[in-house]
This record gives structure tokens, sequence and C-alpha cells, in this order.
């Protein structure tokens, strides 16, 4: 009977395990046999060379580059603002803050991750109508506030992966750098931020990941379906990104090769993120070598 | 002039635990001064106290006093200004488990010396080979080191710890059960090492084991629920029959 039910235990993770491969096989061919046939520069360009596109700045109007651009942007920026902040925050809630002080704030990093992003974003909206009613009668939604608000959005993982990171360092590595008369800030920098390293530059994958995907905060904070046919040209101005791209044309599309657009642009959103998980998981590669030497 | 560190009237309370209750010993150079006694009976405690590395835990609080007479003055471990960094630095503590980072083993051994002492690369070079072969390490990775210290034996690692720990020019060493994770012969290479390094200066070690107290002590305290209720001089050490009453007493 128990050898049973471990059998069934077993299998069923076995299954598990390659349900989701099998999903994530079935979601890219499905998205590379709607996409196939567009597949290509005309994709991302439209008519237009795209060595014009990407170093002279011509105007694209039938392909996704502006949003690819844009995409980027917004990752970029909203990384900027989350990841130092999320690090700082992490290191402070389980190096220095009294018990008390971390109770208060793990309550509220468990709100701000529970705070669904349509509400970020309506969040980012009622600040802009705010300050229009205020000080700043020209405020407007744009690429600036979509990525502060991408980045609240972000900052809990950030801060919770950095914090259960250090948190999880076995007490004999804590007292290592004292007991060869290192600082606090020493042992911090030299000894438990390196070791702590995988856990906290996972939470940053997982940051960006979640910031190129989102749609709900942008759409109310600056995307639009056509920025004139460029990438972000100021923080403060208007910007296509590739997941409102998507929602756009699968809401508005005539035509079904319109729709198989929208099946490029998810395809090419998913390589751009797969892109950036490998720079990262690169980027940890050179960091452990240089911790080493 | 003769080197000793004296602990007196120590008393150790972590929150309301009283974990050390007025505890007096010393140990000199020229000899290893064993800690034994039961789990728990606050062993790790009193050698943690010398170099105040109790002071890392919140609620720790310590009163009596631990003198170190290792230069040409006496000085207070728990006294008014005492750079607690340094006194880390001159009592220095090889701990259980080879406590090695997951880095390569020059910079396992280069990290203190870089950022505490701020040495040139070539001065931690120097240091890296003169301290290695004192610990007879050197012709065992001097060809690999920039490999992980993590693919060394147990043994091995240990004996980066105590080269990490003596490149930093200590003046007294706290051992806290050194050889308990490892096996025969690599125990039998750090006992070597130990009785070595006790013609420089003091060692105060926690052990585990009552036959290599015996074998390796010149003089032992036992420890019972925090009050030293022994001590043990050399004779008594390599008294068989005082031994087995005392392991049964113990353990």
């Amino acid at each position: 009977m128990r050898k049973w039910r471990e059998r069934i235990l077993v299998g069923a993770s076995w299954v598990a395990a390659f349900g989701v491969l099998a999903v994530v096989g079935v979601l890219v061919v499905f998205l590379v046999a709607r996409s196939a046939h567009i597949l290509g520069p005309q994709l991302l360009f439209g008519d237009v060379p795209w060595t014009r596109a990407v170093f002279a700045g011509a105007r694209v109007f039938d392909g996704i580059w502006p949003a690819v651009v844009g995409t980027l942007t917004l990752v970029a920026l909203s990384a900027g603002i989350a990841i130092p902040l999320g690090l700082a925050a992490g290191i402070h809630v389980s190096e220095y803050a009294g018990p008390r002080f971390k109770a208060s704030v793990t309550l509220v990093v468990d709100v701000l991750a529970g705070i669904p992003s349509i509400v970020m974003g309506l969040f980012g909206f009622s600040m802009i109508l705010l300050l229009r009613r205020t000080v700043a009668q020209e405020a407007k939604t744009g690429l600036l506030l979509a990525a502060v608000c991408i980045a609240l959005l972000v900052l809990p993982y950030m801060i919770r992966a950095t914090q259960s990171a250090l948190a999880g360092l076995p007490m004999s590595i804590r007292l290592l750098g004292p007991s060869l008369g290192m600082s606090q800030t020493q042992t911090l920098r030299r000894v438990l931020v390196p070791a702590a390293s995988r856990g906290i530059l996972s939470g940053a994958i997982l940051s960006v990941g979640r910031a190129a995907e989102d749609t709900a905060v942008i759409m109310l904070t600056g995307a639009v379906a056509t920025a004139g046919g460029r990438g972000p040209q100021d923080l403060l101005g208007k910007f296509e990104a590739l997941p409102f791209k998507i929602f756009v044309i699968a809401a508005e599309h005539n035509t079904a090769a319109e729709l198989d657009q929208g099946f490029g642009a998810a395809l090419v959103l998913l390589t751009l993120t797969a892109t950036l998980f490998i720079g990262a998981y690169l980027l940890q590669r050179s960091l452990e070598r240089r911790w080493n030497n | 002039m003769e080197q000793l560190i004296t602990v007196a009237g120590l008393s150790v309370w972590f929150g309301d635990t009283r974990v050390l209750t007025d505890v007096d010993i010393e140990f000199r150079r020229g000899e290893v001064t064993a800690l034994i006694g039961p789990s728990g009976s606050g062993k790790t405690t009193l050698l943690r106290s010398v170099n105040r590395m109790n002071d890392l835990f919140s609620g720790v609080r310590t009163e009596g006093q631990v003198t170190l007479a290792l230069g040409d003055e006496a000085v207070q471990a728990y006294g008014n200004g005492m750079d607690v960094a340094l006194l880390r630095r001159t009592a220095g503590m090889v701990f259980q488990n080879p406590n090695v980072l997951p880095a390569s083993i020059r910079k396992n051994f280069a990290l203190p010396l870089k950022h505490v002492l701020g040495l040139s690369r070539d001065e931690i070079d120097e240091r890296l080979e003169a301290t290695l072969k004192d610990v007879e390490l050197w012709d065992d990775v001097r060809d690999r080191l920039g490999d992980p210290a993590l693919t060394l034996s147990g043994g091995q690692q240990q004996r980066l710890c105590f080269a990490r720990v003596l490149s930093l020019e200590p003046q007294a060493l706290l051992l806290d059960e050194p050889t308990a994770s490892l096996d025969f012969l690599a125990t039998r290479r750090i006992e070597a090492l130990i009785e070595r390094l006790k013609g420089r200066f003091p060692i105060l070690s926690v052990s585990h084991s009552l036959g290599q107290t015996s074998r390796m002590a010149d003089r032992a305290y036992v420890l019972k629920e925090g009050s030293i209720v022994e001590a043990l001089d050399r004779d008594a050490l390599h008294d068989a029959e005082r031994l087995q009453q005392l392991a049964e007493e113990l353990f």
C-alpha cells in the first residue's frame, strides 16, 4: 500500500515536471505556427530598412520596433529604480532593523506584493490628477511615471529576495567576518552579500521579467498604441510597449493578418524576456568569477 | 615576558538565561589549555567571551574581566575604548567546521589581508606562501590557488582556515573544536600543527574528546552548567583512572 502511494507520488511529480515543459512547448509552438509567415525584419520594421530605423531614427509605423525599444527602456528605467532600492531595503530589514520595525516592514512589503497591477496603474493615474490640480497643471502620464509605478510593483520581489537570501546564510558565515576583524560594513559587503548573490539575483530576474510583461500599469500611465513611429524620445513623453501593443492588436484587429502580427509581437516579447534572463545569468556567472579572483 | 590571558569573575547572560557563572581561568604561551564539559555547559560562550564574539548576538550581557597580557602592557578586553576588531585579530579564532567561503583558495586567504590590513597584492602573495608553508598546505595547493576552496578536503580546508587566521599575525589562538568534523588522519595533522603553535602564543581550545584533551592539552578546565568545576593539570590528564571517572561524570 505504502509502496503504491510512493509510486503514485513519484509519478505525479514526473507528470507535473513534464506538464510545465509541455505547456511552455505548446505555447511556443503555437506562437511560432501562427506567426511563422510574418517573422522577419518586416514584423519589426515594416517597409523601413532596419539600419535606418535603428541608427537614423527613421519612423516605423507598420512594425513593432518602437514598442521593442519602449519596453527595453521601460524595463531598464524601472529596474534601475527598483533593484538598488529593493537591495538596500532588503539589507536594512535583514541586517540592521530591530524586530518591531522588521515586522512592520514585512507587513508593508506583503501588502505591496498583494496590490493588483491595475490598482498600481490607477495609483499612478491619480497621482497625475493630483499634480494637475495642485502644483503642475501641465502634468501628464508618460514614461517616467510608468517606470516609477512598475518599480513599485516589482519592489517587493526584490526586497523579499534580498531579505530571505541574507537570512538564509548560516551562522558560521555570519561569524566569519567579525572573527577576522572585519567591520560590520566590510562583513556585509565582502562576505554576506556575495554569499547571498544567487538569491538576490534571482529576485532581480523576477523583477525584470515582471516589469517587461506588465500591461495594466502602463496602459493607465502613459503607454499608447502609436507614439510617432519611434521609441521613447524623452522621459515625460508617451511611449509604445510590447504588452500594450499586443493588447491593442488583440482587441482591435480587423483581419486575421493583423492578429498574426499580435502573435509575432508576443513571440518577440517572449524572446526579449528570455534574452534578459540569459543576460542576467551571464552577469551572475561573471560576478561569481570576479568574486573568486 | 610571560604571555598570559586571564578570565576573572566572568558571567554571561543570553537574555534572562545565565550561561556562565563567575568563571575564572587562565591560559598562557607554551601550553594548550582545553575546555571540556557536556554540551550546553558554556564552553563555546566562554571561548567567545575572550574575543568578544558574544557581542554579535542580541541580548547578551557580560560581567567580569578578560585581561590580555601579551605585549608590554596588559589590556582589558571589556575595557573602555577597546578596539573590538583589533581584539578579534589579536585573539584569532578557528571554528568547528572549516569556515571557507565559496570562493577560490587565494580569495579565502586574501580577504582579511586586503580589506582589514589593506595589504598590496605582492605583500599578500608573500604572506600567502609563508603562511601556507607554515600550516603545511603550500605543496598541496601551490598550483591551484585559483580553484574553489570547497574542492579541498576537510582537513585541508581547516588548515586553510588556520592559515587565514595566522596571516593576521595573532598573539593568541581560540579554537572551537577544530577537529570535530575531521577524520583520524586529518585530526592528527591539525593536532601536530597546534602542538607547534603553542610555543608561539597562548592557545585555548574547546574539545569534544577526552582522548584528544589527554593527548594534547597541558591543562584543562571542566565546565558544568556554566561553572568551572575542576582544573586538571598535566598529571591528572595522564591519569587513566581519573579520566575514566571524569568521562562517566560528564557524558
